[in-house]
């Protein structure tokens, strides 16, 4: 049970960080589990990170994946080091806060397709041998929400 | 291809400057977003708002019709257009997909 506390609040250009050690914690271990992720590169794992551009045109694909691949694994990796780099933060930058968001995202693609999660919050069954990385999975819903709900008061 | 535009008369084989070099030649692409199980709702009306700049309300529209219909059209233009918004998308984790307008099936 998650108690329903504003995790990140905007504070005049930035956002404030009111996340505490452990699962913050929690966070830098699956972000670099998620780099590792993307450095192997193994298609069932990151094939939502890489979605097709052209379902009926391979040629136009195979295009695109060239152009687009690269690019965005550059990216993500520097995300990555973002987020890292500013875990300890109290208050992160609306890029910072970009990075984080995209991480935290890509953590809960990557999980979220392992375990074949369907559109609804279901209770977690202690027994189910996936419990562990089913509640790190709605942690990562909890803490994405949260700071879009923060990152929106920009726009 | 058509079999009998070996034998059609010159003439006709000339564009017909009127329909063909309208709207159609200049935004012939749809973006599109599919609906999926992991994105958040608040995520993705955040990512339209940021990615195109559309208003809060439309942007909330944009992304019911994804999860209500399956799918929804974000953007149109021409193709490298379409693909940078695609990329852009992919970027943002969201399921996005590219294809020619009018080749929706209904």
């Amino acid at each position: 049970m998650i108690l329903r506390k504003r995790l990140f609040i905007r504070d005049g250009d930035s956002v404030a960080v009111r996340v505490e050690t452990t699962i913050r914690e929690l966070v830098k271990q699956a972000v670099e589990e998620l780099r590792e992720v993307l450095l192997v590169d193994d298609a069932d794992q990151v094939r939502r990170l890489y979605p097709t551009a052209y379902p009926d045109d391979a040629e136009a694909q195979e295009r695109f994946s060239e152009l687009v691949h690269d690019h965005l694994l550059m990216q993500r990796l520097d995300d990555i080091d973002t987020v890292v780099g500013s875990i300890d933060a109290e208050s992160i930058d609306l890029d910072t806060a970009d990075a984080w968001m995209s991480t935290i995202n890509q953590v809960r693609l990557v999980l979220g397709t392992r375990l074949d999660v369907g559109e609804d919050d279901d209770p977690i069954d202690p027994d189910d041998p996936d419990a562990q990385p089913r509640m790190l999975y709605q942690l990562f819903s909890y803490l994405l929400d949260e700071l879009t709900d923060a990152r929106t008061s920009f726009l | 291809m058509n079999p009998h535009a070996m034998t059609a008369p010159l003439e006709v084989a000339e564009p017909d400057i009127d329909s063909d070099l309208g709207l159609a030649a200049d935004m012939p692409w749809v973006v599109i977003v599919w609906n999926d199980p992991i994105n958040l709702m608040s995520y993705v009306t955040f990512v339209f708002q940021k990615l195109f700049g559309y208003s809060k309300e439309k942007a909330t529209e944009l992304m019911l019709d994804v999860h209500h219909k399956g799918r929804a059209v974000v953007s149109s233009g021409p193709r490298e257009k379409a693909e940078a918004d695609v990329a852009r998308l992919h970027e943002h984790g969201l399921w996005a997909t590219m294809q020619k307008d009018g080749g929706e099936e209904a």
